[in-house]
C-alpha cells in the first residue's frame, strides 16, 4: 500500500458557518496505481490533490505514507516527505518565467543536495528522454503549451518520485499535445510510477487504471479498495 | 545553488528595468551621501587626533565671572604659564602662543621684496618641546631660543626665498613700529590642517620685554602645558584658586582698586581648567579660539542624517520589494512544492538584495565623484574621489553594502517566503495587499524625515536672515570699511575731507571698531563715588560722525561734536551700561572714571569723564551674544588717528566710489595696498558656522525628500500599474482624467499628510533647542510649518500624479485590452 486515507474532513469557516471542501474521504492506492479523479468543477479535486501532496493541512480524519501517518507529522517531516516521494504537475505549469528550461527541470535538485555533476547527469538524462535538448536554454515564454507542460512532468519526474500528482495537466492543452501527456503517464506508469490525475475528461480518465468520481467533496460512489 | 539565485536575481533586475533603477539609484544615492558624511566625521575627528605625543598636553582655559554674566576665554593672563610650572609639580613643560596684532596678518619686507603675510603667532621658545615636529632646517632647541628668530614654514620659506634650504639666517623685516630685523632660525613642515590652531610663521617672544611683565589680569596667552606621565590634570585645576590668591592679588587690587576678597565678594571670579589638547578643537568653543572651531554636535547631527538617509534609501527598497511580491509569489509557491525550505527562500531574497546593494555601490561611486565638489563647497572641507581608494573608505563601502543589503532585504525575504503555496498556485494570492500597513508606515516614515529637515532648513534660514538683516539696530548696507588707517597719522583729519568730497559718500568716520569684528576693547568704568563697584564692559574709541554712519539712535542728549571741545572727556553709552551703572533717568552730565591708563593722564593722574549721550542698544557683537554695556570716548585726544574708517555710501554709487577711494588712499599711503571690507560682509562672518549649517541643511534635505520621492515614484508606477485595468473601466463608466488622478492620489496624500503631524511636533522640538543656541532668536512660528508642510506634499503630488496622469489619459479600451 502506498497510501491510505481514512474518513478525511477538510473544511473552511465562511460566516461562523463550516463549508466543507471534503467530506467523509476514504482512499486506498496501491503502488503502481494511476487513479483518475473526476468530478465537476469545484467539487474538491484539487483540495485532494493538495492534501495528497501534502501541501494542505485537513481537519480530521488519518493519512498514512508508505504506512507512516502523515496526519502525526511535524512540518518539517511532511516537507521531507514531500520532496522526496512527490511530484507535481499542475494545469497552469506553473514554471519559474525567469529560468530556463533547463534551470526549471534543476531546481527540485537543487533542494535535495544532489551534487552539481549528479545534477547535469539527471537533467540531461531528462532533457533527452522528452525530446527537449534542443530547449534548453529557452524560457517558458518562449514554448508552447504543450512544451510547457512536457517540462512541467520532467521537472516533477526529476526527483525520481514514487507518485506523481497531476491536476488536470492537459487543463489548457489541444487535443494532441493532451494525447502525448496522457501516453507519457501510462509510460512512467509501466515503469512503475504511481499517478493520480484530476481531470475533467473522460477520454483522458481512460488512460488510468481507475476512475473516482468527486462530487462536493464526497465520492459518489464508494471506491473499490 | 547560489548561482541559481543570483541568476533570478539578475534576471528579475533586467526584466523590470525602471524598477531596479529606482532601486538601485535610490541606494546608490543614500550610500554616497553616508559615504561623504563619514569622511566628514572622520576628518573632524582626526584634528588633532594623529599627535601621539599629546596625551598628556592641556590648555589652560578660563571661566571669567563677572558680577552679572560670565564669559569663558581660550586665552589667559601671560604670567600664569612660568608661575604654575613653577609651583605645580604635575607640570613638566608650558608654552604660550600669542596671537599677532591685526589677526596673524603682517607686512613683512626681504630685501626689496614685500609680502603679506597671514597666521604670524608669537610663541615662546619651548614651543617645539611641547608640539613635536619636523624640522626640515635648524634645530629644535634653537628655534626659538635667540631674541628676533623666526620660524617659517616650508610654504613660506619657498615663498621667500625659492629655496626653503636657504632660507636659516636670513633677515626678514616686519612692518612694524620699531621695524626690528628678525633672523629666520628654522624652517619647519607645513604645520597640517588637521590641527586647532596653524601658522605660517613663529616669531619668538624671547627678549621682548611686554611678555615678561607681571600680569594675572589681563587675557592675552593661549597657554599650553605638559603634564608628567600619569600626572592628574584635576590636582592641577585644583591648585588654581590657591596660585590665584598667591599672585594675582596684587594684580587684582591694582586693576580693580579693591582686595581680592572685596572683589570675590561683589561676585567677581576666575575658574582656570584644563582642556585636553586632543578635545579642543571639536569640543571647545570659548572667546578668542585660535581659529574656528569644529562642533561635536554637528557631528552627531550629521551621523543621525546619514543614518536616515541610508535607512530612508533602504524603505524605498523594503516598499517595492513587498509591492512586488505578487509576481513573485508564484516563484516562493513553485519552489515551496517542488521542496524549498523557508530558510532557503530567505536565503534567496537576500542573496538577492545584496546583488542589488552592491550594484548600488558601484553607482555611488560615481555619485561620489559627482558630489564631492558641491559637498566641499558646502561644507569647507577639501575631499577628493581618491578619499574613496583609503582602505577605510573600502572596508566602508563593504559595511554599506552589506547593511543596505540586510536591512532592506530581510523584512521582504521574510513577507515573500511566508506564502502558502497553495494560495499562490490557486491563484487566490491577492496581489499588493501584502504589507501594505506596513509599507504605508514605513512611507509615513520617511515624509516625516523630509519634513523634519525641510523644517529645520527653512528655520535655520530664517535665523540667519535675521541675524544678517536690519533689526541689528544700525545700518549695515552699503558701508565699506577700510582698514590701517592708522597709517594716515597726521594726515586722518585731510584723508577723511577728502573722502567726504567723493560724490556719493554719506558718512565717513573713524573708530577702532565696527559691528562683527572683535576689536572692541574690555574696559572697566564707575561713578566716582562708588569706584568699588565698577561695571565691566567693551569700549571703542570714535570720531564724531560714528553716530550718523551707522545711523545709531540717540535716546538721550547728543553724540560727539566738533562744537564742543569738551568733549574729549565726554563718553556716550549705550543703554545697557546706564542701566549697569545704576544712572539716574537724565544721566547727561553723570560723571564717571575709569582705571585704564590710555585713558587718564601721563603717571596716572585721574581724568574725569561726563555723559553726553545715551545711544539705542544695538547689536555691535554676534547675537550668540546679549548686548553688554559699551561706553564710547572720543577718538580726539589720539587725533582720530583710528584704526578703521567706514564709509557710508548712496545706494548704485558703491563702485565709483571705491575706485576713488582707492586713488585717493594711494596718494596718502602709497607704500601699501589699501584693504577693505563691506559691513555687512564681516557682520555675515561672524555666522559662519550657521552659514554651513544652513546650506548643509538645505543640501541634507534636498537630498532626503529626493531619496523619498523616488521611493514613491516608483510605488506609484507600481500601484497605478495594478490599478490598469480599474481605471479602464470607470473611464468607460464616465470618469474624467481630474477623477482619476484624485483616486489615485488620494492615499499617498494621506499618507504624506499624516508624516507631516508626525514631523511637525519633532522639528519644533528640535529648533526650539537650536534656537537656545542664539541670544536673539527668531520664534518658530506657525508659518515655517505650513510652509514645509505645503513644500513636501507638493513634491509628493507631483511625483504620484506625474504616473497617475500618464495613467488616466490613457485610452481605456488599450487598458482594458491588455487584461
Ligand atoms: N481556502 C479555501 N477557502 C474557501 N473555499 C475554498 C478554499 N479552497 C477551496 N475552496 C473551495 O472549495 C471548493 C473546491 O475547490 P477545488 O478543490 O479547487 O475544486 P476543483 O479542483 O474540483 O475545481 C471550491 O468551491 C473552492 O472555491
Ligand atoms: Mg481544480
Amino acid at each position: 500500500m502506498l497510501l491510505e486515507l481514512n474518513n478525511i474532513f477538510k473544511w473552511v469557516t465562511q460566516g461562523g458557518n463550516r463549508v466543507f471542501l471534503l467530506k467523509h474521504l476514504d482512499l486506498a492506492v496501491e503502488q503502481g496505481d494511476f487513479l483518475s479523479v473526476m468530478g465537476p468543477s469545484g467539487s474538491g479535486k484539487s483540495t485532494l490533490l493538495h492534501v495528497l501532496g501534502m501541501l494542505d493541512d485537513f481537519n480530521e480524519g488519518e493519512y498514512y505514507f508508505q504506512g507512516e501517518p502523515v496526519h502525526g507529522f511535524r512540518d518539517k517531516q511532511r516537507a521531507r516527505f514531500q520532496k522526496e516521494h512527490i511530484g507535481f504537475v499542475f494545469q497552469a505549469y506553473h514554471l519559474i518565467d525567469e529560468l530556463t528550461v533547463y534551470e526549471n527541470i534543476e531546481t527540485p535538485l537543487l533542494y535535495q543536495k544532489v551534487s552539481s555533476s549528479e545534477r547535469k547527469a539527471l537533467v540531461a538524462d531528462m532533457l533527452d528522454r522528452f525530446g527537449i535538448v534542443g530547449k534548453k536554454d529557452l524560457f517558458p515564454a518562449q514554448l508552447s503549451g504543450g512544451q510547457q507542460q512536457l517540462v512541467g512532468v520532467a521537472r516533477a519526474l526529476i526527483g525520481k518520485p514514487r507518485l506523481l500528482l497531476a491536476d488536470e495537466p492537459t487543463g489548457n492543452l489541444n487535443s494532441r499535445q493532451s494525447r502525448e501527456i496522457m501516453e507519457l503517464f501510462q509510460e512512467l506508469n509501466a515503469e512503475g510510477t504511481t499517478i493520480i490525475q484530476a481531470t475533467h475528461s473522460e477520454t483522458n480518465a481512460a488512460y488510468g487504471s481507475r476512475t473516482l468520481h468527486l462530487l462536493d467533496g464526497s465520492w459518489t460512489s464508494t471506491p473499490e479498495p | 545553488m547560489i548561482r541559481n539565485y543570483l541568476k533570478i536575481a539578475w534576471r528579475n533586475l533586467m526584466k523590470h528595468k525602471a524598477y531596479s533603477l529606482i532601486n538601485i539609484f535610490g541606494l546608490a544615492m543614500g550610500a554616497a551621501i553616508c559615504l561623504l558624511i563619514v569622511l566628514y566625521i572622520q576628518s573632524e575627528r582626526s584634528v588633532d587626533a594623529w599627535r601621539t605625543d599629546a596625551d598628556n598636553v592641556y590648555r589652560m582655559a578660563l571661566i571669567r565671572k563677572y558680577p552679572t554674566r560670565q564669559s569663558s576665554y581660550a586665552i589667559i593672563p601671560q604670567s600664569f604659564a612660568q608661575t604654575v610650572k613653577e609651583e605645580l609639580p604635575e607640570v613638566e613643560q608650558a608654552v604660550r602662543i600669542f596671537n599677532f596684532i591685526n589677526n596673524g596678518t603682517l607686512q613683512i619686507r626681504y630685501g626689496d621684496q614685500k609680502f603679506e603675510e597671514t597666521k604670524v603667532l608669537l610663541a615662546d621658545p619651548t614651543f617645539f618641546a611641547i608640539f613635536k615636529s619636523n624640522l626640515l632646517y635648524g634645530s629644535e632647541e634653537k628655534a626659538l631660543s635667540e631674541p628676533n628668530s623666526i620660524v617659517l614654514s616650508e610654504r613660506t620659506a619657498r615663498k621667500y626665498f625659492g629655496d626653503p634650504a636657504r632660507a636659516v639666517g636670513q633677515v626678514l623685516i616686519p612692518e612694524l613700529n620699531d621695524e626690528q630685523p628678525l633672523v629666520v632660525s628654522a624652517v619647519v613642515a607645513d604645520w597640517p590642517e588637521a590641527s586647532h590652531f596653524t601658522f605660517n610663521a613663529l616669531v619668538s617672544t624671547a627678549g621682548l620685554d611686554n611678555f615678561e611683565e607681571e600680569n594675572y589680569t589681563g587675557f592675552s596667552a593661549h597657554t599650553y602645558f605638559r603634564l608628567h606621565a600619569g600626572a592628574s590634570p584635576e590636582k592641577v585645576e585644583a591648585a588654581m584658586p590657591g596660585i590665584i590668591r598667591k599672585f594675582a592679588a596684587g594684580s587684582i587690587q591694582r586693576s580693580f582698586y579693591m582686595p581680592i576678597d572685596e572683589f570675590m565678594a561683589a561676585g567677581n571670579g576666575y575658574t582656570y581648567f584644563l582642556q585636553p589638547l586632543k578635545k579642543i578643537y571639536l569640543t571647545s568653543h570659548l572667546e578668542n579660539e585660535l581659529r574656528v572651531n569644529g562642533n561635536e554636535t554637528t557631528l552627531y547631527i550629521f551621523g543621525l542624517v546619514a543614518i536616515f538617509i541610508l535607512f530612508i534609501a533602504c524603505v524605498n527598497f523594503i516598499n517595492l520589494a513587498t509591492a512586488r511580491a505578487s509576481e513573485r509569489a508564484k516563484e516562493v509557491g513553485i519552489r515551496k512544492t517542488f521542496g524549498s525550505e523557508r530558510r532557503m527562500l530567505i536565503f534567496q531574497f537576500i542573496s538577492e538584495s545584496f546583488l542589488i546593494s552592491l550594484l548600488a555601490m558601484a553607482v555611488a561611486v560615481a555619485l561620489f565623484a559627482l558630489l564631492v565638489p558641491v559637498f566641499n563647497d558646502i561644507s569647507g572641507k577639501e575631499f577628493t574621489f581618491a578619499a574613496l581608494a583609503s582602505p577605510g573608505a573600502v572596508a566602508l563601502l563593504v559595511v554599506f553594502t552589506c547593511i543596505t543589503g540586510s536591512l532592506a532585504g530581510i523584512y521582504p525575504a521574510f513577507v515573500l517566503s511566508s506564502f502558502s503555496p497553495i494560495l499562490v498556485l490557486r491563484g487566490r494570492f491577492k496581489s499588493g495587499s501584502h504589507g501594505r500597513s506596513i509599507r504605508s508606515g514605513l512611507v509615513v516614515f520617511q515624509f516625516a524625515i523630509s519634513v523634519i529637515l525641510i523644517i529645520c532648513t527653512l528655520v535655520v534660514n530664517r535665523q540667519m536672515d535675521y541675524m544678517t538683516g536690519e533689526r541689528l539696530g544700525f545700518n549695515t548696507e552699503q558701508t565699506v570699511i577700510l582698514e590701517r588707517t592708522d597709517l594716515l597719522g597726521e594726515n586722518t583729519r585731510a584723508f577723511k575731507n577728502e573722502l567726504s568730497a567723493i560724490r556719493g559718500v554719506l558718512n565717513v568716520t573713524g573708530s577702532t571698531a565696527l559691528p562683527g569684528q572683535q576689536n572692541y576693547f574690555g574696559v572697566s568704568w564707575s561713578t566716582p563715588d562708588k569706584r568699588n563697584e565698577p561695571i565691566t564692559g567693551r569700549g571703542i574709541l570714535v570720531d564724531e560722525d560714528y553716530a550718523d554712519a551707522l545711523s545709531l539712535e540717540l535716546v538721550k542728549g547728543r553724540f560727539f561734536s566738533r562744537d564742543f571741545p569738551t568733549d574729549s572727556l565726554g563718553v556716550v553709552l549705550n543703554e545697557k551700561a546706564a542701566a549697569e551703572l545704576g544712572l539716574p533717568d537724565d544721566p547727561i552730565g553723570q560723571r564717571l572714571i575709569t582705571p585704564e591708563e590710555f585713558l587718564n593722564g601721563p603717571e596716572g593722574t585721574e581724568k574725569t569723564y561726563h555723559v553726553i549721550g545715551v545711544v539705542k542698544d544695538f547689536h555691535y557683537q554676534s547675537l550668540h551674544e546679549p548686548i553688554t554695556p559699551l561706553v564710547f570716548t572720543s577718538g580726539a585726544p589720539f587725533n582720530n588717528v583710528l584704526g578703521l574708517t567706514a564709509i557710508h555710501v548712496e545706494t548704485g554709487a558703491m563702485e565709483p566710489v571705491l575706485s576713488q577711494v582707492k586713488e585717493v588712499w594711494s596718494r596718502f599711503v602709497p607704500e601699501k595696498p589699501l584693504t577693505f571690507q563691506f559691513l555687512d560682509q564681516t557682520i555675515a562672518n561672524q555666522y559662519d558656522t550657521e552659514a554651513t549649517a544652513r546650506k548643509v541643511f538645505t543640501f541634507f534635505s534636498f537630498i532626503t525628500i529626493f531619496i523619498a520621492c523616488i521611493g514613491l515614484l516608483g510605488l506609484a508606477a507600481y500601484t497605478t500599474r495594478q490599478r490598469v485595468h480599474e481605471i479602464g473601466v470607470r473611464k468607460v463608466l464616465g470618469a474624467s482624467v481630474g477623477n482619476i488622478v484624485l483616486m489615485l492620489s488620494r492615499n499617498f496624500i494621506r499618507l504624506v499628510g499624516i508624516a507631516t503631524l508626525v514631523a511637525v511636533p519633532v522639528a519644533w522640538y528640535f529648533m526650539y533647542r537650536w534656537l537656545q543656541n542664539f541670544t536673539y532668536r527668531i520664534d518658530s512660528s506657525w508659518d515655517l510649518f505650513v510652509w514645509a508642510s505645503a513644500i513636501s506634499l507638493a513634491t509628493a503630488f507631483l511625483t504620484i500624479s506625474f504616473q497617475a496622469v500618464r495613467a488616466a489619459v490613457q485610452n481605456p479600451v488599450k487598458s482594458l485590452r491588455t487584461e
